[in-house]
Order: C-alpha cells, then sequence, then structure tokens
C-alpha cells in the first residue's frame, strides 16, 4: 500500500501522530512534495488543536492594563466587572475565590481576576484551580504551546522565521493550512498575523476566512478593537457561527455586555437555536447575575440538547441557591446518571440531600466527595461538610472540618470566616478578631468577614474600629441590611456625641 | 456522557491485525432492493467480507442468538488493498447490482452471486470478476451514479491521489480531468439530480461542476490543445473554511436533496443550489458519520459519532437521542436486516463490527463503591476522635501561634526601596570628592486593619550608610499612611551590608506593645558602580553552583545600559565601590559552575559577595551554592581581631596615661593653692612651670586619644565586616542551625561599654558554644558564666573560633578541600 495513502487513512482516523511519523519518512525522500507537507502540517496542527474560544482566559495584563474599557464607573447592571450592582435574585450565590458570583461549572474565564487595582489582583488567592495570575495572553498561549515543541526531536517542522510567507499567502490551498499551523501549532499570532495580511490581500479581501483569522490574531494580541472590526467585517460578508461567537467574545472582553447580547440575537435570527450562542448569552447574564434570564436561556440550551452539562448544572444551582434543593437534586442527580462522576457533583448532591433533609444519603455522598477529592477542592468539600455540622449543631466537627479545609488551603477564606463566628459564639473575642481579619485580608471582596468583625468590635466597645470597617462591608455588598443597620446605629451614636 | 447505552445486537470481529477506515464499510442491498441487507466489510490488507446478520429474540426481549458462522456469506483475500468499496448496476446489460472494488492500482468489478441453500437456511456466495480496469496513476476515492443521467446503468468516477479524476462508463475508459486547486484526496460526490460532482478543494471552499461541462471541457481540450492549461470553471462555491472529514448525500424528497457535511468543528446541511439549510457548531471532535431519512415525512436524521464514542442523533439542529457506544468507530452505517430493521452497524479501526440499536431503557451511571468505608468501625473511630479531641484541646490551650498571627494581621508592612537613586544634597564634603553621590528613597507603608495607637517606625543601616529622619511616630494610626526617608553614604568605607531593617512597633487596642520587623536590600548602585575587571588582585574567593553558570548581566540587571562593558556575554566583570574606589571583579567559569571574586581588599569582597550569593539563590529559587572556604579568612579575621584589641589596647593605655597625669594636675593646683595661703610666690613660678607642662602633655594625650579612638571605631567596623565574610562563607557551606550558633557566638554587635567589648563576649560565647558541641549533656551548659573580665590575651580567642569553625565544617562536609586560593594579606593599620 502506498505510504501517502496510508498517512491520509490514518490522518482520517485521528492517528495524527503516527501519520505525522510517516510523512516525515516521505518528505525525507522528497522535501519538496507540498501534499505530504501539509498533510504534515495538518496532523501536527490537530494533535494539538486546543478550542481557543473555550479555553480563552483573561490575565492580569489585559485587566489591569486595559485601555478598551469605556466607562471605568459603569451604569449599575451594565457592566460584567462589578456585577453586584444589579439586582440579584430570591437567595444570595456566595462568591468565587476571584470575587465573582458562583457560576455553575468551572470556565476558564470564570476563574479570571476581575479586580480593580492591581494591588487586588496581585492579592487574589492563587490555588491551581483558582484565579490564576496569568501575565497575558500571550504568554498563557506560548506555554500551552510547549507540550508540541517537546514532541519535536529535530527541532520545529517548520522554521517560521525563515519561511517565505509572501509566497505562500498567493496560495490559498497552502495559507490556510498554515495559518492554522502557525496560530494552533506554534502559538505566534504575530507571523500568524503577517500571513493573514498578505493573504487577505492576495484575494482582494474577498475571503470571509482571512478576516475572520485576522480578527482572532488581533484578539490574540489584545487589540480587540481591530478585532471587531475584522469580525464584523466578515460577518457583513458570510455569516458562520463562529464568527458570531467570537464577535461576542470580544464585547466581553471589552465589557459591554449588552453589545453581546445584541451580537447573540442577531446571530440566532440566522442560527435558530444554536446552542453555543445560547450558552454564550446564558453566560452573560449570569455574568450580569441577572439569574431569571440566564435560566431562561440555560432551559432553551436544554431543549436544544438535553445532555448539555453546563446548562443541566447551571439550573440545578439556581434551584439550589433559590431553596428549592429537591429540584436541584433532580438535576444533579440526572448528572450523575450521565457519568459525570467527581468529588464536586457528589458535594452537591450531599448539600441538596441535606436541605432537603434526605440525612441518610447525606453522609454517603459526602464519603464519596471526600474520596474522590483532589488537593484541589478537598478544602471546599471540608467547608461544606462543616456546614452540615453546625446545622446539626456539632460545633467541635464543625471547627475540625474548617480547621481541615483551611489546612488543605491555606488561602480559604470563608473557612476563617466561619470560624471566627465559632470562636465568637464561644467568647473567645481575640482568636474570632484574629480569624476574622485573616479572612478580610484574603478576600477583601467578601462583605462577611468584614461585618462580623464591625459586630464584634461594636460588641466590646471599640466603635471605632467598628465604624471604619463596616464601612468596607458596605463597600463590598451595599444592600447588606445588616451593615446597613450597623453603620446607621453607629452613626446616630457619633451624632450624639 | 451519555444516559443511555447503545444495546449489542450482532457482533464480530473482522480479522487478525487488519486495518480499516472509513471507507471499509458498506451497507447495502446486494442481492437486490426487496431482499434485506448485508454488511460488506474491505480491509487494507486485501479481505473482502460478506455478512448477513440473522440475529433474532429467542424469547422476545429475553436473549439474542447473536452472531453465528453462518453469518459470514463470503470472505476471499482479493490480494490487493481495498481502499474504497461501491455497489450499482456497473455491468452493460445487466440490472443486477454489482460490487466494485478499489484498489490502489486497479479497480475491479465483481459479480456477487449467492447459491441460496433452502434446506440449511445457509447461504454461500461466490465472487466472480466481470471486469478489471488497471490504473495508471494511484487510485483514492470512488465515485459512482448514473452520470449524464443515464437511465439504468451506473458509471465510475476514480479519484486519484495527484487529483485526476478517471471516468469509467462501465467497461470503458471515457475521459480523465484535473481537478485545480487540489492537494490531497478529499470526498467527492456526485449530485444525480443536478448530473453534478460536488467536491472541496484545498482552499476549504465546495465546487460544484456538472458532467456534462467536464467533459465537453476535455472534447474542447483534445481539440484545441492551445487552451489547454484553462481550467473548469464551478458552479457554484461555498466557502466553508475548515477542513472536511466527510460528505454525504441524502434525498428528503422528490424535490429536494441535502448535501451534508461534517466539518472538523461543524456540521453543514446545503441544498443543492449552494445555500445552506442549518448549520450546527460542535462542542466536541467528531469520528465519523451517517445521514438518513426517515420516511414518510422525509425527516432527515444525522447520526455522528463523538471522540468520546458518543452517538448523538440529530434532528435538524436538536439532538434527539444520545448513547455510548462500546468502542471507537471509524464508519457507522445504518442498515435493514432480517429480524430488525434500523440497525446501526459501527466498525472500528482494527475490526470490531457490530450491529446494535438505540433500546430505551436507561443505562444509569452506577458510581463506584469507596473502597476505604467497608471495614471502617464507627465505634473505635469515635474514641479515636475523643482522644484526639482532648489532645486538641490541651495542645490549643498552650498555643502560642495565634498571638503571632494577630500581629501579623492588625497592620500590613510594605517596605519599599526606590532603585532610582537621586543626588544627594547632604554631606557636601563627600560629594565633592565623588561624582555620583547620591540616595536613595525608602519608603514604608503601613495599612492597619483597626486603628492602632504609638506606632513607632525606624530605620536601621549599617555603617558608613546614613538615614536620615530615621525615625517616626505616629500617635493615632487609622488608615493607610506613607513614612518616608533617604539612604545615603556618609563616610568613605566599603559598606558592611546592604541591609536595611525596618522596625515597626505598636501599642493595639488591648495595650499590648507589638514590634514587627521587615527587611529590605539598598540598591548596589548607591556605592558601587561598574568598571573593567581587574585581574591577578591579592585576595579571592571561589563561589561554587550546582546549577548552570547564569549570565553576569542577568545577575545584576541594574547596570544594564550605564556602561557598554556589561554585555550579554561577558563573564568577567568589576564592580568599584563609588568610595574607596576598591575594585570588586566577578568572574563566572566558562567550564565548571564557579563564580570567582577578587579584590585587593579582603574585605571588600564580603558585600558583594552576599549580593552574589542571595542572587543565584534567587534565581534558581533555591539554596544551591557553597563558598569554598579556607583557611585565609580566618587569618584575616585573626588579624583584625588583632588590630582591633591593639587599639583597644592603646585606647586603654592612653587612658590611663591621662588618669595619672589628672592626679598629677590636682596635685600641682592643690601645691599651688597652699603655696598662694602661705603667701610664698618664690616657689610659684616653678609650679606654673609644671602646671603649663602638665597641661601640654594632657592636650598631647587628649589628642591621642582622639585618634585612637577613631582607630578603635574604624578597626571594630573592619572586624564587624571580616566577620560578617566569614560568616557569610559558613553560611553556605553548614546546615541552619549550626550557622545560628556561630552567628550567636561572634556575629553580635557589642554595647557601648568601657572594659567589656566584643572579645571579652565572643570570648565566654565561643567557649560555651564549643562546650556545647563537644559535650552533649545539658547539664554542662548550665554553668553560669562569671563576670566578664577584661582579657589579656586574643591568641586563646582566636584559638578557639578556629577550633568551631573547623568542628562545623567538618562535620558537614568533607569533600570541599581547604584549596587556599589567595595569600594572606598584611592587615595594615588603617590610618
Amino acid at each position: 500500500m502506498d505510504p501517502l495513502y496510508s498517512a491520509i487513512s490514518l490522518f482520517s482516523r485521528r492517528k495524527y501522530e503516527e501519520c505525522a511519523v510517516i510523512c516525515s519518512t516521505l518528505l525525507k525522500k522528497n522535501p519538496l512534495d507540498q501534499a505530504i507537507w501539509i498533510l504534515k502540517m495538518r496532523a501536527l496542527t490537530l494533535q494539538v488543536y486546543v478550542d481557543d474560544i473555550e479555553g480563552e482566559e483573561e490575565g492580569i495584563a489585559e485587566s489591569i492594563l486595559d485601555n478598551d474599557t469605556i466607562a471605568a464607573m459603569p451604569r449599575p447592571g451594565t457592566s460584567l466587572k462589578n456585577p453586584g450592582t444589579s439586582l440579584p435574585g430570591q437567595g444570595f450565590r456566595p462568591k468565587t475565590e476571584s470575587g465573582r458570583p458562583v457560576t455553575g461549572v468551572v470556565r476558564p474565564a470564570t476563574q479570571s481576576a476581575r479586580s480593580e487595582t492591581m494591588e487586588q489582583a496581585l492579592r487574589t488567592a492563587r490555588t491551581s484551580k483558582t484565579a490564576r495570575p496569568i501575565t497575558a495572553n500571550t504568554g498563557r498561549s506560548i506555554r500551552l504551546g510547549t507540550a508540541s515543541m517537546l514532541t519535536e526531536p529535530d527541532g520545529p517542522f517548520i522554521q517560521l522565521s525563515r519561511l517565505n510567507i509572501s509566497k505562500y499567502a498567493a496560495q490559498p490551498g497552502i495559507a490556510k493550512p498554515l495559518f492554522e499551523y502557525i496560530y494552533y501549532h506554534e502559538h505566534d499570532a504575530r507571523y500568524a498575523l503577517d500571513l493573514a495580511v498578505q493573504a487577505t490581500q492576495a484575494c482582494q479581501f474577498k475571503d470571509w476566512w482571512w478576516k475572520v483569522q485576522l480578527g482572532k490574531c488581533y484578539y490574540a494580541l489584545g487589540l480587540t478593537r481591530d478585532a471587531e472590526h475584522q469580525f464584523r467585517s466578515a460577518l457583513k460578508n458570510h455569516k458562520t457561527i463562529e464568527t458570531i461567537v467570537r464577535l461576542i467574545r470580544v464585547y466581553i472582553r471589552l465589557d459591554q455586555p449588552f453589545a453581546a447580547l445584541d451580537i447573540c440575537n442577531g446571530g440566532l435570527d440566522y442560527f435558530s437555536n444554536e446552542v453555543t450562542i445560547l450558552t454564550e448569552m446564558a453566560r452573560v447574564f449570569e455574568g450580569l447575575n441577572n439569574m431569571q434570564m440566564s435560566m431562561k436561556y440555560y432551559k432553551s440550551v436544554l431543549q436544544e440538547d438535553a445532555a448539555h452539562i453546563e446548562a443541566i448544572a447551571s439550573i440545578g444551582m439556581h434551584h439550589f441557591y433559590n431553596d428549592q434543593p429537591e429540584t436541584a437534586l433532580r438535576y444533579y442527580r440526572r448528572l450523575l446518571q450521565m457519568g459525570v462522576f467527581n468529588a464536586e457533583l457528589f458535594t452537591n448532591l450531599g448539600l441538596c440531600c441535606f436541605y432537603a433533609q434526605q440525612y441518610d444519603h447525606t453522609i454517603s455522598c459526602f464519603e464519596r466527595a471526600l474520596n474522590l477529592a483532589t488537593e484541589e477542592n478537598i478544602a471546599d468539600v471540608w467547608y461544606n461538610i462543616s456546614h452540615v455540622a453546625i446545622s446539626v449543631g456539632d460545633i467541635h466537627m464543625a471547627q475540625e472540618c474548617l480547621r481541615l479545609a483551611i489546612s488543605a488551603d491555606n488561602s480559604h477564606a470563608l473557612s476563617y470566616n466561619n470560624l471566627g463566628v465559632l470562636e465568637s459564639r464561644n467568647n473567645n473575642v481575640t482568636a474570632a478578631r484574629t480569624y476574622f481579619h485573616a479572612s478580610a485580608n484574603l478576600a477583601s471582596y467578601l462583605h462577611e468577614p468584614h461585618y462580623n468583625s464591625a459586630k464584634l468590635a461594636y460588641e466590646v466597645g471599640d466603635l471605632q474600629t467598628s465604624y471604619i470597617v463596616v464601612q468596607r462591608a458596605l463597600r463590598a455588598y451595599p444592600n447588606h441590611q445588616e451593615s446597613r443597620e450597623l453603620f446607621q446605629r453607629l452613626q446616630r451614636h457619633f451624632s450624639y456625641i | 456522557m451519555s444516559l443511555f447505552k447503545t444495546r449489542e445486537w450482532w457482533r464480530t470481529h473482522c480479522g487478525e491485525n487488519e486495518a480499516f477506515d472509513n471507507h471499509s464499510l458498506l451497507v447495502t442491498p446486494l442481492f437486490g432492493p426487496d431482499i434485506h441487507n448485508v454488511i460488506i466489510v474491505g480491509s487494507h490488507n486485501g479481505y473482502l467480507r460478506i455478512y448477513k446478520p440473522s440475529s433474532k429474540w429467542i424469547e422476545e426481549g429475553k436473549t439474542l442468538t447473536g452472531y453465528k458462522p453462518t453469518d459470514l456469506i463470503l470472505e476471499s483475500s482479493l490480494e490487493k488493498p481495498i481502499i474504497d468499496l461501491n455497489v450499482g448496476k456497473f455491468v452493460s446489460g445487466s440490472q443486477n447490482l454489482h460490487l466494485a472494488v478499489l484498489s490502489p492500482s486497479n479497480l475491479i468489478v465483481y459479480n456477487v452471486s449467492m447459491i441460496g441453500n433452502a434446506a440449511d437456511e445457509e447461504d454461500r456466495c461466490v465472487l466472480n470478476i466481470a471486469y478489471e480496469h488497471n490504473l495508471k496513476r494511484l487510485g483514492a476515492t470512488l465515485t459512482v451514479g448514473p452520470f449524464g443521467g443515464v437511465q439504468g446503468r451506473d458509471f465510475l468516477c476514480v479519484q486519484c491521489l495527484d487529483g485526476t479524476l478517471l471516468f469509467y462508463e462501465q467497461e470503458t475508459f471515457t475521459f480523465s480531468y484535473n481537478l485545480t486547486n487540489y492537494l490531497l484526496p478529499t470526498p467527492l460526490i456526485y449530485v444525480a439530480k443536478n448530473d453534478a460532482f460536488v467536491t472541496l478543494n484545498s482552499g476549504w471552499v465546495f465546487e460544484c461542476y456538472r458532467y456534462q461541462h467536464i467533459a465537453e471541457f476535455d472534447k474542447n481540450k483534445e481539440k484545441q490543445p492551445s487552451e489547454l492549461g484553462k481550467s473548469l470553471y464551478p458552479d457554484w462555491k461555498y466557502n466553508l473554511g475548515e477542513a472536511v472529514m466527510d460528505v454525504k448525500i441524502a434525498t428528503l424528497s422528490s424535490v429536494e436533496l441535502a448535501i451534508v457535511v461534517l466539518g472538523e468543528r461543524s456540521l453543514y446541511c446545503l441544498k443543492d443550489d449552494c445555500s445552506l439549510k442549518y448549520t450546527k457548531r460542535f462542542d466536541y471532535a467528531a469520528l465519523c458519520f451517517h445521514v438518513y431519512v426517515v420516511e414518510p415525512d422525509g425527516v432527515l436524521m444525522v447520526m455522528t459519532v463523538t471522540e468520546t464514542n458518543t452517538l448523538m442523533v440529530y434532528e435538524g439542529t436538536t439532538l434527539r437521542w444520545t448513547a455510548q457506544l462500546p468502542f471507537a468507530p471509524v464508519a457507522v452505517n445504518r442498515g435493514n436486516f432480517q429480524h430488525l430493521e434500523g440497525v446501526i452497524v459501527l466498525l472500528s479501526d482494527e475490526g470490531s463490527l457490530e450491529g446494535c440499536f438505540l433500546g430505551t431503557e436507561p443505562s444509569l451511571f452506577v458510581a463506584p463503591p469507596v473502597s476505604c468505608t467497608k471495614d471502617f468501625n464507627y465505634e473505635t473511630a469515635e474514641s479515636d476522635v475523643a482522644k484526639y479531641r482532648k489532645m486538641l484541646q490541651k495542645s490549643a490551650a498552650s498555643d502560642s501561634s495565634l498571638t503571632n498571627a494577630t500581629a501579623e494581621s492588625e497592620i500590613g508592612i510594605s517596605v519599599w526601596i526606590s532603585p532610582h537613586l537621586e543626588p544627594c544634597p547632604f554631606d557636601e564634603e563627600l560629594a565633592v570628592e565623588t561624582e555620583k553621590h547620591s540616595m536613595c528613597r525608602v519608603s514604608v507603608e503601613l495599612i492597619p486593619y483597626a486603628p492602632l495607637r504609638q506606632v513607632q517606625v525606624s530605620f536601621e543601616v549599617h555603617d558608613p550608610l546614613i538615614v536620615r529622619a530615621d525615625y517616626h511616630e505616629i500617635a493615632n494610626l487609622c488608615d493607610r499612611h506613607l513614612a518616608q526617608s533617604v539612604i545615603h553614604m556618609g563616610d568613605k568605607a566599603v559598606p558592611a551590608s546592604l541591609e536595611t531593617v525596618v522596625t515597626v512597633t505598636y501599642e493595639n487596642s488591648f495595650g499590648a506593645i507589638r514590634v514587627l520587623q521587615r527587611k529590605a536590600q539598598v540598591p548596589v548602585r548607591l556605592v558601587a558602580k561598574l568598571c573593567p575587571p581587574e585581574s591577578g588582585s591579592s585576595f579571592s574567593i571561589t563561589v561554587k553552583s550546582d546549577e548552570p553558570i547564569v549570565s553576569l548581566s542577568q545577575l545584576f540587571p541594574e547596570f544594564i545600559g550605564e556602561e557598554a562593558t556589561l554585555g550579554r556575554n561577558n563573564n568577567a566583570i568589576g564592580l568599584q565601590y563609588l568610595y574607596t574606589g576598591t575594585v570588586v571583579s566577578i568572574a563566572s567559569g566558562t567550564s565548571s559552575n564557579r563564580y570567582r571574586l577578587q579584590s585587593e581588599d579582603s574585605l571588600a569582597v564580603g558585600p558583594v559577595g552576599r549580593q552574589l550569593i542571595a542572587r543565584l539563590n534567587g534565581y534558581y529559587s533555591r539554596k544551591q551554592c557553597n563558598c569554598v572556604t579556607s583557611q585565609v579568612q580566618l587569618q584575616i579575621l585573626n588579624a583584625h581581631i588583632d588590630v582591633h584589641f591593639a587599639s583597644r589596647q592603646e585606647v586603654r593605655r592612653i587612658k590611663e596615661a591621662l588618669d595619672l597625669l589628672a592626679t598629677q594636675l590636682r596635685n600641682i593646683e592643690k601645691k599651688m593653692v597652699y603655696n598662694f595661703k602661705e603667701r610664698s610666690t618664690r616657689s610659684l613660678k616653678s609650679l606654673t612651670f609644671l602646671l603649663d607642662d602638665t597641661f601640654d602633655m594632657m592636650f598631647t594625650l587628649l589628642d591621642d586619644l582622639k585618634d585612637a579612638q577613631l582607630k578603635q571605631f574604624r578597626s571594630e567596623k573592619n572586624l564587624e565586616r571580616a566577620i560578617s565574610s566569614l560568616l557569610l562563607l559558613l553560611q553556605t557551606n553548614v546546615s541552619d542551625d549550626k550557622y545560628a550558633l556561630v552567628e550567636s557566638a561572634i556575629g553580635f554587635t557589642p554595647q557601648l561599654h568601657s572594659d567589656i567589648d566584643w572579645e571579652e563576649i565572643a570570648d565566654a560565647a565561643v567557649s560555651s558554644a564549643l562546650r556545647s558541641k563537644m559535650r552533649k549533656s545539658d547539664n554542662e551548659m548550665l554553668r553560669t558564666v562569671g563576670e566578664l573580665e577584661p582579657i589579656k590575651d586574643v591568641t586563646k580567642l582566636k584559638k578557639r573560633i578556629a577550633h568551631l569553625v573547623e568542628r562545623l565544617t567538618k562535620d558537614t562536609d568533607d569533600s570541599v578541600g581547604s584549596s587556599a586560593s589567595g595569600r594572606l594579606e598584611d592587615v595594615e593599620e588603617v590610618a
């Protein structure tokens, strides 16, 4: 059998490594065969291909040195960066370690730090699953690419610096795979941009595909406005889902959620019920803390694709935080039946069972969660078990669980806060204060430790501290009723003096 | 991830170690449209197999008969790789279906006839070659259909690896056509309704060519060879923008058909006029797919298989069903068989062949049991927990770690020393002598969590560095506060260390005093500048590193751009102290992981060495350096001890002489007063002479004392530096606790005291350290050291220090030999 044919067959069977090996031997015999060259390029590209839309993550450099944002102080409910400003739902969703409301599933973008100041960005707690201090997107994509460099013993397949880009740009059959190779395998947006610019000129700006690729490169290089321009121009020529999704991402990066939603609605006119666009809409609404709309779109996602895990998990969580643990339990059970099998799911199941008063299942769920937990999420499991312990009145066990949570994750702010509450119940004022301080230092976006600390100071008569600290609580969560009351009481008190 | 699993209906395995791909499976009614389908499988190793599955339920819904050997009705070795299969009316004059098999070198049409044996219900097949075409080029795919709209006949089209299409009208070769924009074989399909071919070009654009146009183009080419090279313009184009894995065509009704395209990331459904019907973006990677139409409404259904082996069934863009497959198939198809219709047929690349159906009974995922809870005894665990809780309570009562944590959380301190130097307005006489008299700003930011009282911030630096405004006091600290100061050089000397210590004390709300300390480094540029390295200096130390050499420009990045000498590949630089002019050269080894520091002044090496080691450790983020110890350092220390001791003796001698003179003066004065009373002016004149003389002597002595004290002060600082460089060498070689022992014994700053100075305290400390090293018993240690007496002789002390250092270094390493790499330098008296 001809080796080229077997290489093509291996490629179609997704055996990219074997395919690349055969191509390499063929290329040694005949280094100028373009077909084999392209086949190897495609095999190497697909071997390391990662969907860059889903895997996108915003780093410190992007969020701090970002000069595209229009309003520094956006009006309430119009920005993703300050989601607390819009109307919260019936229940109160806790915040993740980067200060955003908890989402149904962990996505790359939900973990990045959305901080207003550099200081806060640098201080955000960093475990392997939380706010990563990514210096910049370009650095991240290079790191994603290092895996591919290691697999090539004879050095890189294509020396980008020696490539005659203008020659290949004129040949669309070569330029397109070459672009994907540079963008997805070499992760070099600069060279890719160079190629895309020349290729789009070669086809007289008629091929929408090159416009999308230009936009991708601009986006990767942080030139969001240029990317927006290219995507819009591409959409004028030809409507594709990918372009629409990329344009949505541009607006999310620019912190213009309503523009993103407009694009979504426009996209749904062409591609009715497209799951990708519906999911994006649901995520944007979730980011705006508009849970009703988010649920609406997640539900329409499920109508279209009943096995969509993100939608099931998000709806389940919405029910849980709206005091419907039984309904949430049904969603989470469905996930378990579908084969999702991890510590997070069992923790959620355990909590749902507990609040639905199915105590017998609670223990076994948490046992499984502990059994499956990794070093990264065991702190959260212990933290949740402590809630169960507090609810059944076993303060000792609760304290032990919280201590275990802290020993697993030294920066678990919520555990410090709850330990403080338990200590203050035992009248250990000093210890309680210490824990509240630790918690507040770790996570200044949480209002609980500030409020607790203010309350404690108020009780021991330290009114000045209480006054200062309760203001911080109100800064973190302006509508917190107890903090407001305490603040007013203190104001009244000071005005008497 | 799916709630359901497909149910096995019929399963077998084709051959051993054979390879199959997307083109190897064909499910077709070979023996006539009203007879049930058969499964035709051709392997890359050249085996052709035809199966006729006959599985059925023995009892309804209970057990299946499954695969029977008689289901294999044909197995034949064609001795050539089978790369594509197709079925059609390929033989002229016959309406029967024939099987066309494509191998790289030829295309063979077989007549497959069944020899039925009704009695045994066993079928067998025989294979006869109807005709054969030899291909001049390597074939890749086979497309069949009634090209040109012929009735009752099927023609063949072979796509070759080089992009040539070869057309055969049954037994005869008609013409060939070269595809343009072609690199690799792509799916080629024939749309019977329009009599057109649809294919994807290498630029990921769909193109449609009419059969008639291709045929005419070929004729024109023969007639007018001058127009050769002009290619055919496609009927329509559709820019897909991604590579395609497979294309299938489905007839929805008599007027409507759909071209369904499986791209790498999406599914497209196109109409025959190149308009998009619908598209769907996948959030998974698809392996293969199959398209079928559900009659009578003509609903288009698409089955895709994901790389997680899940079968997804879509109606339009809506997911209708998902089911988990038992293996990863390379081809999927659907067929109607004897006892069951609509069976999904799967083929894996190793040859597993399975017919399965979806089934509505969910196969729920059952989580595997938790292993550790099986033999878990709750009663013993409870008693254990009670025991541990008691222990916890005990330890919590005696826990003091909380208080430190409290202190840390009450106030946040960050120290920042600006790396940018500014011209210094203080100490003009120094500024005149050195052109670069500069200072750097140091700022301390205090962020209290709760209000604090009596906050004091003090800065401390090593001589000859000076801090202006080294003390700040804040009576009531409520919000963030910034305490600022500047550091500059105050004397022409080599600094002992560049470390700045910031001490913050405060009173918290309970009235307790807390002390916190932070350390920071003064920038090197404040005291030194870059200069060409010097070689052949008298004193040197060598630093060995476990890690590869780091370029000096990386280690001292602040000097880049200042002078041209610090290039990228420089492996030697010199640092010149701004105020003394002493040069320290750093050279990194070319072959070994060593750095060599050398200078004329033994004391100047210390601070630079400390910087180098700290930076190296920081670069590799672990401690990995060690210095080559030598006796020279100890000898230098001894010399400095001598000088210091001698200067002390000198000061003491002058003070004693002064005491004597003072007594003498008092006596003279007494005598003078006595003589005044006696009014005997006779002896007064001699007394005046004596008095003047004594005064003169005293003033000379006082001048001497001043000099001697300055000398003592300088020798004290030199001693400090010598100790610090000895400690630096020791630090890298001995373990931390031993280093702490030595440091506490000799590396302290003596308090101002007339009689007791460094030598006395060090003597006591070193001897006690030696005792504790030699005897491990604790009772000896507790012996109190008596009143410290001024010592007369320092030889004992020197011996003890040498002894201690030797003991410590011997304990840790035997490998580092004492490769003395410098000669003893005579310590001159500091003028």
